[in-house]
């Protein structure tokens, strides 16, 4: 009896050894492994486009985010909204000293009509550089500036020139736009948004 | 003389009577500008536009025959906020316009228009610029002071003329440049001009001294080399001193034509500068002589956003060929800048 005991008390112990050792080396194995990985973090936060898309609280009367993939590839993204990847565009962000850009296209039945631009910057001159070529596009663009803890976001709404806008619709592009301006809390550079053709007479 | 004093005084009290009212007139004295565009404002974005346009249209030609369609930005993106990258790449282009009025006590009144105009290049290179200029800076020995009577000597001389052409920036540092342009000068009649030009910058305590290098050739005057030494430096936060003594040597010159000039400037803001400048110039050929001794007191003010300016000029010139008598005079200065000057 007394063997079968010791026996038991052995095995016991022994497993709980085996356990305990295993533990360690697996503990160990982990410590190892998680200083040798590369620490996870994303270059390109999902957080970032879901902040610059417009909620729907916020969207004009009728618009949608647009998903025609021949619309999207036209505009260099894959999604709506985007982080914008094709090399040219990159380069041409680049070439204006910005880092990132991200696009997000609205407009009714697939047809853009409202573009969110948003260009990052980290340093302050180049933001300012890009402020004064947007000005100097006279583009029907409200742009708009977002500081963060490393840098600025340059957030510009534009409206194609070549389409004509009706009163009640621009009425609704900007009550969106300021809705949006609140919720993310940004300073208005510029408003150049009258420089599109004029609404049609409705009278 | 008593006549002569109260011209000059008259003089006087019209320039900082303008340069008092007209600015507090238009606002500039105001720390922060209207934002909402004016109509002042379009008539100049128009004016730009006839610069701009034609200069993004040259870069985006060149971007465009050598680049496949895949490179090219999203036409999407163009559609909605115009060729940023043209934009990005003119920047630089502008042309200065400044009418000078002159009221002289002999003359009454002398006019002038001098205009300085680049075009930059970048799709072809960029260190190429196209250069139009009213004035040729390579004879003149007084650049810092203008004299109306200097200029109509160099006039006559056929040494004063406006070029055009192309710069190309062989080196171009903080502290160095050497820049190659080759064009044409123009004012009774075109002859081809070339010229290499040189700058290197040594600062040392609180100075900065500069020497300044330039050899040219061209049809009607020969060949010819200008040498500038300057030095500048800064004190009490708001001033700046400088000495500049130009030598030049050309096939038209007498001798060498040489010149001296010094200034002390203060810089209030921004807006606003107050400067002394006392400058003498002479030549060394048939003999070393002194031909004119000038003293200014320019004030500059900022009139209108970032591209209008006024500068009020009272001074006096003592001329040689006046017997060295004060003969005073005020120069009325409007510089407008038209295109984007924001960086060269």
């Amino acid at each position: 009896m007394n063997c079968t005991v010791s026996w038991t008390e052995k095995t016991v112990m022994g497993v709980a050894r085996l356990w305990f050792a295993l533990l360690m080396l697996s503990g160990g194995v982990a410590l190892f492994g998680g200083a040798c990985r590369f620490a996870d973090v994303e270059v390109m936060p999902q957080e970032v486009l879901r902040s610059f898309s417009m909620t729907w609280w916020e969207r004009p009367w009728g618009y949608r985010l647009i998903g025609d993939t021949n619309v999207l590839r036209e505009a260099g993204i894959r999604r709506n909204p985007d982080y914008v990847t094709r090399r040219a565009d990159v380069e041409a962000t680049l070439k204006l000293g910005g880092l990132s850009s991200v696009l997000a296209l609205y407009g009714p039945h697939d047809e853009p009509r409202l573009v969110i631009h948003g260009v990052y910057f980290k340093d302050r001159d180049k933001f300012e550089n890009y402020v004064q070529i947007q000005r100097t596009r006279r583009r029907p663009v409200r742009a708009f500036e977002k500081e963060t803890r490393d840098g600025w976001w340059h957030v510009s709404f534009a409206r194609d020139a070549d389409l004509i806008y009706k009163e009640r619709e621009l009425r609704s592009l900007h009550r969106g736009i300021h809705r949006y301006q609140r919720r993310l809390n940004m300073d208005e550079i510029f408003d150049e948004f009258h420089r599109g053709r004029p609404p049609p007479n409705e009278s | 003389m008593t006549s002569l004093c109260r011209h000059c005084f008259r003089y006087l009290c019209v320039a900082f009577g303008l340069a008092v009212l007209f600015p507090s007139a238009s606002g500039a004295d105001a720390e922060t500008q209207p934002t909402e565009p004016s109509f002042v404002d379009l008539q100049h974005d128009r004016l730009s536009d006839w610069i701009l346009r034609p200069a993004e249209g040259i870069n985006r030609y060149f971007r465009e025959a050598f680049t496949r369609d895949e490179d090219k930005e999203s036409r999407l993106i163009q559609r909605f906020y115009g060729d940023r990258l043209s934009a990005e790449e003119v920047r630089g282009t502008y042309i200065t316009i400044s009418p000078i009025l002159t009221i002289h006590e002999k003359e009454d009144v002398n006019v002038d228009v001098d205009f300085s105009a680049r075009l930059r290049l970048r799709q072809i290179h960029d260190r190429l610029r196209i250069f139009a200029d009213s004035r040729d800076p390579d004879h003149d020995i007084l650049e810092g002071v203008f004299s109306p009577q200097y200029r109509r000597e160099l006039e006559e001389d056929e040494r004063d003329a406006g070029a055009a052409g192309l710069i190309y920036m062989i080196t171009e540092r903080a502290d160095r440049s050497l820049s190659l342009s080759s064009g044409l000068r123009y004012r009774r009649g075109v002859s081809p001009k070339i010229r290499l030009r040189g700058t290197l910058d040594y600062p040392f305590a609180a100075w900065n001294a500069r020497v300044a290098q330039s050899a040219f050739w061209d049809r009607q005057t020969g060949f010819g080399e200008k040498t500038e030494l300057s030095f500048r430096r800064s004190f009490l936060e708001i001033g700046r001193f400088g000495s500049t003594s130009a030598a030049t040597w050309s096939e038209t010159s007498q001798g060498v034509d040489w010149g001296q000039f010094l200034s002390c400037s203060a810089h209030f803001s921004p807006r606003k500068s107050l400067a002394l400048k006392t400058g003498i110039r002479g030549h060394t050929h048939p003999s070393t002589v002194p031909q004119q001794y000038a003293i200014r007191i320019p004030y500059r003010q900022r009139i209108f956003r970032d591209w209008l300016f006024i500068e009020l000029e009272p001074g006096a010139d003592f001329l040689r060929e006046n017997d060295y008598r004060f003969t005073p005079l005020m120069n009325i200065t409007l510089d407008i800048v038209l295109g984007s000057f924001g960086s060269d």
